[in-house]
């Protein structure tokens, strides 16, 4: 009881914080706090639509995290999800416009080949450590960029239809459309999907042989060298893992929310998530909640600029400020749990 | 003959734009000698650029546009330092979330603000007789001022890091801060300042980017070289003079993108742009195997008695 209490009570006074900086700095812009909280929240939470907005922001999030769980347990900080949701979504968008396959089969096929773009190309950052030693922090960075552009060079080079403008491929046939289950709303398929994937992660980490591989190479590589796991295996399937689940990310928005494919099919999903993932101490059920949350900031900024002329870029500073102060939050824990008479609580590895 | 000229004229390029890599990259090569990671060099570069921008614009004068530029990074980096050394948090949380920010921010002050005026270029400052020096002059030494103490900078930095007792504790600190801690040595002062020193290079190359060559802000204007610095430090195996090496390496690949981009090559321009990018991979692969010079606890905050 008392180690929740510290718990809920660190990320209250963290909230409260950013809260301080956040406002402080709208004020100092010269913007009406009430104005900018209110269209925030109207935009994220304010009516059935909008809460419609929030979860399909929350999907490639929590797709991401997932993938991000998988990777950052085994010890590998992969930064290069937003490159491989890039090439998952180009994956689903070859599949959507190129293939013509019955409906269930169609999107099956979509998911499957942007978990293998998505999963080779953590694979590849993967395998550049396990065989050259080369750090995944900066080969994931680097594959970004390299990701990012390939895939705009496909669609500018060979997707987008020959006389069309803008980058744009064309629309996906609607049988890999990500059917809406709300009507009214944008919610997709895609949503329970990645409910249900976030439960088969928290198995999949937390019940299997692989999960505790996973973990033990995480925890500590040489030790798990030494009890006869096959780090570099383990390292290679982590990464192929993490980069399926970006893959499918991207695979959510092209074939879920815009129909086809388009140069900013991202956000900064792909760096948001390891916030998220951090937030939620590596762990998959936290990521449900706290991308839900993302997804609400991200909605609720969408009209910043339209309505309040509060330029967007304020969502950026927004997420940059959560990510830095919620690095307080474990230490705060401890220390709030540690003055109470009853337990302390162990803190989850480096983090 | 006229791929000499073409070579020549690549180079020329290729030198110029070096600096705005050699600055953060220099700084960053500190660092990670005394084991922080600073992934948010990004970060600290665009918001140099920024604050030079409106420093020269508002106070009229390059000098101080350059002096907040090295400000406005070094307090970046220090909110850096105040997390992973004080706070022993996550070196790459932490800088992820300042390049974030950084990047937010001044997009965000920049059309709040809403002014895009040109400013005055640096002019290129001609050492007599060093230009008449064979492929060697015309290319080097086509530099502004900035340009010639940057280049300066990097014998300043390897005989700092390499013969003062200073870059001994440097480095000290990021191999073994325990036997740095040991020998009465504060391993958390000694890598505030090196953050510190990275934050200032890497303000001040956004700042010359910024003022110092393209004469104006944009956002994105640093375009991933804060995270190209990195490479190159790895790259560069931590040492000032492969640093130099390296960075010239990169921005002429880069200026060869640019140039085969206004050519009209027939690879298509996305293919071109990813050049350095992939280059930094194939360096990465071909160099870390015998990567002896890493810090050894690069990444790791020193907790006394921990160890």
């Amino acid at each position: 009881m008392n180690k929740i209490f510290a718990s809920a009570l660190s990320f209250l006074i963290v909230m409260g914080m950013i809260a301080v900086v956040f406002s402080a700095l709208i004020r100092l812009s010269g913007f009406e706090l009430i104005t900018v909280y209110r269209v925030l929240l109207a935009g994220s939470l304010g009516s059935f639509g909008t809460i419609g907005q929030t979860l399909i922001r929350m999907c490639p999030l929590l797709l991401a995290s997932l993938g991000l769980i998988i990777a950052f347990r085994c010890g590998l900080w992969n930064v290069g999800a937003e490159g491989q949701l890039f090439l998952g979504a180009f994956g689903a968008t070859l599949v959507g416009v190129y293939v013509s396959l019955p409906s269930l089969w169609h999107i099956l096929l979509a998911m499957g080949l942007s978990f293998l773009f998505g999963g080779l190309w953590g694979w590849a950052a993967g395998f550049l450590k396990t065989r050259f030693n080369a750090n995944e922090v900066i080969t994931t960075l680097m594959s970004n960029f390299i990701a990012i552009w390939i895939t705009y060079y496909f669609l500018q080079f060979h997707l987008k239809p020959v006389r069309a403008f803008n980058p744009v491929s064309k629309n996906i046939l609607p049988t890999a459309e990500l059917p809406i289950l709300i009507k009214g709303t944008l919610v997709h398929a895609g949503i329970p999907i990645a409910l249900l994937l976030a439960v088969a992660v928290w198995f999949l980490i937390h019940r299997t042989y692989l999960g505790y591989t996973i973990n033990a190479v995480g925890a500590n590589s040489a030790g798990a060298a030494y009890g006869g796991i096959r780090v570099d295996r383990t390292v290679l399937i982590s990464m192929f893992l993490s980069g399926g689940f970006a893959g499918l990310a991207g695979m959510g928005e092209v074939l879920g929310v815009h129909h086809l494919l388009i140069r900013g099919v991202s956000p900064n999903y792909g760096f948001i998530a390891i916030a998220i993932v951090l937030i939620a101490r590596v762990n998959a059920f936290g990521a449900i909640i706290v991308s839900f949350f993302f997804g609400a900031v991200l909605a609720g900024g969408r009209h910043l600029q339209a309505m309040v002329g509060v330029p967007t870029p304020l969502v950026d500073v927004l997420v940059g400020l959560f990510i830095i102060s919620m690095l307080l939050q474990p230490l705060l824990e401890k220390r709030l749990a540690e003055t109470s008479p009853w337990g302390k609580r162990m803190e989850y590895g480096s983090l | 003959m006229d791929l000499y000229e073409a070579f020549m004229n690549i180079s020329v390029a290729a030198v110029s734009s070096a600096v705005a890599l050699l600055l953060p990259a220099l700084g960053e090569g500190v660092s990670e000698r005394a084991g922080v990671l600073n992934i948010g060099t990004e970060g600290y570069m665009i918001i140099g650029a920024l604050a030079a921008y409106y420093g020269y614009l508002g106070l009229e004068s390059i000098w101080i546009g350059f002096l907040m530029a090295g400000v406005a990074g070094l307090i970046l980096s220090w909110v850096h330092a105040f997390f992973t050394i004080t706070l022993k948090r996550n070196q790459i949380v932490s800088g992820t979330g300042l390049w974030l920010f950084g990047m937010g921010f001044t997009a965000y002050l920049f059309r709040l603000v809403g002014i895009t005026a040109v400013v005055e270029k640096l002019k290129v400052l001609a050492i007599p007789g060093f230009q008449e020096i064979p492929y060697f002059g015309s290319v080097f030494f086509r530099q502004n001022v900035v340009g010639y103490a940057s280049f300066l900078l990097v014998p300043i930095f390897a005989i700092a890091l390499h013969r003062t007792p200073w870059g001994l504790v440097n480095k000290a600190a990021g191999d073994s801060p325990l036997a740095a801690d040991m020998a009465g040595h504060n391993v958390s002062m000694i890598r505030y300042l090196s953050i510190g020193i990275c934050g200032i290079m890497a303000g001040l190359g956004g700042g010359y980017l910024a003022i110092g060559s393209l004469n104006r802000f944009s956002e994105g204007l640093t375009a991933g070289r804060g995270f190209i610095a990195i490479a190159i430090v790895i790259f560069g195996g931590w040492d000032p003079k492969r640093i130099l090496g390296g960075a010239l390496f990169f921005s002429f690949i880069d200026s060869l993108q640019l140039y085969l981009q206004a050519q009209g090559s027939v690879i298509p321009y996305p293919l071109l742009i990813i050049m350095p990018y992939v280059l930094t991979l194939m360096v990465l692969a071909a160099t870390s195997k015998r990567a002896k010079n890493i810090p050894h606890k690069l990444g790791v905050p020193y907790i006394r008695g921990e160890e």
